[in-house]
């Protein structure tokens, strides 16, 4: 990857626990209002926005990513959302109607790994699915570059072979040694034969024990893409 | 060899609505609208005793296949094969819960299915609960260590394994759970932890690579297979 398409975006990625069974409206909410809203007034892009799958983490939940041009635009884009009483009140709005939803969150500035794909990319290549690999990373103490270049090197090949696409890998613009990557699966049959072919596949079991030599931890779990209206609960 | 997968639910209830959520969650699985649902039921509700670990909450161990557990996400999350019933329940008793967290467990093959659980007749006042990180690629030499240590010294005490597994998709976890007939079953191990031979031994091993472990001990839910009846 030459220094031209290097990924140099800045992005926000959200957390947001959901109070009782607004997961399907709060997302609804991103989609239809949101994130429309953010891109044409900040422009703030949105990469995506999810439901967790309790079946495998945290429940219920809503999880957002966003993407700004650079840091400098993120400040601009910051700049003029808050305080959101005086510079936003379209967003204020949002925000306040969004309390039936939610009422706590937590938020993650990431700094994209140079072969991360952009949303641009994202779109030309057609990367996408109704389910996504959600990969929570916590690398040994100042080894991230070099787990970011393994996974370049030595597992994006094994991923790609078994079906997955790059969606993104990140490190924590503020906290040393924390990261993310997400990958994009075909559809749910897909996520269901990575899973039954699991136990037998040494090629994978080799790159899980090669792992510890620049990973603390990672915590892999589900997000998905309802269609609209589909989420009742 | 156990060709099922486990979902394991930790829920964060209403306190004090631990038995109500409990029963209230069972209950969709005798629901006939959903008798088509590929699902063996439950391996046995749980809730938290006061005594290790945080608590209130509640343990749900579900047996299920890939093919069930796929299937019950497509029903959640597209719009088709929609699961009404399960979005009914699921908003009618947000107050017994407020969330939770979950995971789909793969067996050992020694790990018992419900079925061999309701074979062998096991029961248990008590159980032992624990979710250990383990370093990268020593899980499944840790179970298979497990078995080899710790079941024998396990029939010596009279208590019985319910669960061995590893943790999809978290490649560092594994998750076991112990039953003892009455709370002296488990004094006893536990008083001999320190004594006992082959107790010393898996300890010895559990202490030199265990990173973290979270430990609950919990009551079974009184509806369910491995309570003990009077």
């Amino acid at each position: 990857m030459n220094a031209s398409t290097e990924n140099r975006h800045a992005y926000i990625h959200d957390r947001i626990t959901i109070e009782g069974g607004g997961r399907g409206r709060m997302i609804e909410m991103i989609r239809d209002r949101w994130a429309p809203h953010l891109e044409r007034r900040h422009g703030v892009r949105l990469v995506g926005v999810w439901a967790t799958v309790g079946s495998t983490a945290d429940w219920p939940e809503v999880r957002v990513q966003w993407e700004m041009e650079d840091w400098a635009q993120f400040a601009r884009a910051q700049e003029g959302q808050y305080p959101m009483e005086e510079r936003d009140v379209f967003l204020t709005e949002l925000w306040n109607q969004a309390l039936d939803y939610r009422k706590r969150g937590h938020s993650m500035l990431l700094r994209a790994a140079p072969f991360s794909p952009d949303v641009a990319s994202i779109a030309a290549d057609g990367i996408g699915g109704d389910v996504i690999l959600h990969e929570d990373v916590r690398s040994l103490p100042g080894r991230m570059a070099d787990y970011h270049a393994a996974l370049l090197s030595e597992y994006l090949p094994l991923a790609e072979a078994r079906g997955l696409r790059l969606l993104g890998a990140y490190e924590h613009a503020l906290v040393p040694n924390l990261g993310m990557n997400l990958w994009a699966l075909r559809d749910w049959p897909h996520w269901q034969s990575l899973m039954e072919s699991e136990p037998d596949d040494a090629e994978l079991a080799a790159w899980t024990v090669r792992q510890g030599e620049w990973l603390a931890d990672i915590d892999g779990f589900l997000v998905a893409v309802p269609p609209s209206g589909a989420l009742r609960t | 060899m156990n060709a099922n997968i486990y979902l394991h639910e930790v829920i964060y209830t209403v306190p004090g609505r631990e038995e109500p959520y409990m029963a209230s969650v069972a209950s969709l699985h005798h629901d006939p609208t959903r008798d088509h649902r590929m699902d063996s039921g439950a391996v046995q509700q749980f809730r938290t005793v006061q005594t290790s670990g945080p608590w209130p909450g509640v343990i749900n161990i579900w047996e299920k296949t890939w093919a069930g557990q796929t299937e019950d996400l497509v029903g959640q999350f597209l719009d088709t094969k929609r699961d009404s019933a399960m979005e009914d329940w699921w908003n009618r008793n947000l107050h017994l819960r407020r969330g939770g967290y979950d995971r789909l467990l793969i067996p050992t093959d020694y790990s018992p299915t419900i079925a061999e659980l309701a074979a062998r007749d096991v029961t248990g006042e008590v159980f032992w609960h624990e979710i250990a990180w383990l370093p990268f690629g020593e899980p499944r030499r840790y179970l298979d260590t497990l078995g080899e240590r710790l079941l024998p010294a396990l029939d010596e005490f009279g208590l019985d394994l319910i669960g061995a597994y590893r943790v999809a998709m978290r490649p560092r976890q594994v998750l076991t759970i112990i039953g003892a007939r009455d709370w002296s079953r488990l004094g006893a191990l536990l008083d001999a932890s320190t004594s006992h031979a082959g107790m010393q031994q898996w300890n010895a091993y559990r202490a030199s690579t265990v990173d973290q472990a979270d430990e609950l001990l919990l009551l079974p839910a009184r509806h369910g297979t491995l309570y003990t009846r009077p």
